[in-house]
């Protein structure tokens, strides 16, 4: 499958930095190769959010495949190889969040960096059975946010604010790349406000099929 | 040097004074609007589908009049402007006819997004009222993007990014909100609390491109309620899962 988002918002590619681009994260991979993430101990973290209590919802990643960044801005394009292993496609079922997380930052792996979303039509097809099978648009609530949820949630410890990205870097065929998170609802003392409900952006998520996929079977 | 072009060198070096006027200058500028939604291009129907509308046009043209809304000013501009409708099973990209829509920006309402004669709101307006619908504009709270952020001015609640993002369709900007795409109005639900769910009806008339007649009909809007999984931190309205968009204004050659 394709999976692929796009933002309207700041980006810093080498020395580079786009204000209000369209910025475009696609990863294309195989849905045979999704994964319960686990935690240090082997074990599948929970999605632990779920209104039915009788529900079970897990954390669900997709690393293997290949990872690009495209940035449009004053109808200018650039298009950004990214090197294996960073970045991967993620399902947060029950809290109902979707999009491209990384091993990167300060924790190691990031759910909402470099672009995922929450709420919208995303959490919807978050909460949907085969989320990342099935062809699907939406939009949501978007995040590039290293350290999200900004005030924790199950066992993501937020400390209220996103960590500048500028220390770790998404690697390129073009340089490196950063994502940024210009605008959020703050609290008096500067850290982002309501957890979720915090950024003021908002983007599309798509899952379609890879050309050939249908032929092939897949 | 010649006498006369040692002359001429000299008269260009004679310093003059310098006057600095005000740049009207006019740019092109490219209003694009991103979000999901449903309706019909020609016989293709579609649902939840990328749309995408997109104006070129020039800072020249830009109109400002008083808002309706009380305070504030309606900006709009015309241009060429195009749809893009990508359902997954095709990309189809459609030139509307001219003057079929128009791009505006209510600062009095905090709406904004592509108008037509059909109504100011339709196709497409972000962050109108989630209970009252586009006849007024959503008040600044969670979910109502830069569009609710940026209604009423500067807010030390929230980022410096946000409160510098200019008001108007003359500047580089971003403004966000949910997606209203209804040419009629959206049914009225009540629980937990009165608010919009789907769109009640068809527009009209379809506004005319060359590929058929284009049409949207919203059918998710707050109809998704608390059904969905939900954290114990937030109560969630009707509104938090519809469909969520953006109008990036972007000014080339400034």
């Amino acid at each position: 499958m394709a999976y692929s988002a796009t933002v309207v918002t700041d980006i810093r590619v080498g020395k580079h930095l786009y204000h209000n681009a369209a910025v475009t994260v696609t990863f294309e991979g195989d849905s045979k190769d999704v994964v319960e993430a686990t935690d240090s101990h082997g074990s599948p973290i929970p999605s632990t959010f779920c209104q039915n209590p009788s529900a079970t919802g897990w954390f669900y990643l997709l690393a293997k495949g290949t990872a690009s960044v495209s940035v449009e801005s004053k109808e200018q394009k650039l298009f950004a190889r990214l090197q294996p292993g960073q970045v991967f496609v993620g399902l947060d079922q029950c809290n109902g969040g979707i999009g491209f997380g990384s091993f990167l930052g300060p924790n190691g792996l990031e759910p909402a960096y470099p672009l995922a979303f929450v709420l919208g039509t995303a959490a919807a097809d978050a909460a949907a059975g085969s989320a990342l099978s099935n062809p699907a648009n939406m939009s949501g609530y978007a995040w590039s946010c290293l350290g999200y949820p900004p005030t924790g949630a199950g066992a993501l410890n937020g400390n209220g604010f996103c960590t500048p990205p500028d220390n770790y870097p998404l690697q390129s065929d073009v340089g490196e790349i950063f994502f940024y998170l210009p605008y959020t609802e703050i609290n008096a003392d500067g850290s982002i406000c309501c957890n979720h409900y915090g950024t003021l952006n908002f983007g599309t998520f798509s899952i379609r099929p890879r050309t050939g996929d249908e032929r092939s079977g897949r | 040097m010649s006498t006369i072009h040692r002359q001429v060198v000299k008269i260009l070096f004679i310093p003059l004074p310098v006057v600095v006027t005000a740049c009207a200058c006019p740019d092109p500028v490219v209003y694009t609007l991103r979000t999901v939604a449903d309706g019909k291009l020609g016989s293709h129907v579609f649902s939840e589908a990328l749309v995408t509308i997109q104006m070129k046009a020039d800072t020249k043209t830009v109109k400002q009049q008083a808002s309706a809304a009380g305070g504030g000013t309606l900006y709009t501009n015309t241009g060429k402007a195009t749809v893009t409708v990508d359902d997954g099973t095709r990309i189809t990209v459609a030139k509307f006819a001219p003057d079929e829509v128009y791009v505006r920006y209510d600062t009095g309402a905090g709406i904004a997004g592509f108008g037509s004669s059909i109504s100011p709101s339709y196709p497409i307006a972000l962050d109108c009222s989630e209970s009252q619908g586009c006849a007024q504009g959503d008040i600044s709270n969670l979910g109502s993007g830069t569009l609710g952020a940026l209604f009423g001015g500067p807010s030390n609640n929230f980022s410096q990014e946000t409160n510098l993002l200019p008001t108007g369709l003359q500047n580089s900007t971003l403004l966000t909100g949910p997606a209203f795409s209804c040419a009629t109005a959206y049914a009225l639900l009540s629980n937990p609390i009165p608010h919009l769910g789907v769109c009640g009806g068809t527009a009209p008339r379809g506004l005319h491109t060359d590929l058929g007649d284009f049409f949207l009909q919203d059918q998710v809007g707050g109809s998704t309620g608390n059904a969905l999984a939900a954290d114990s931190e937030s109560i969630y309205s009707g509104w938090d899962f519809a469909n969520y968009g953006s109008l990036q204004v972007e000014v080339i050659n400034r």
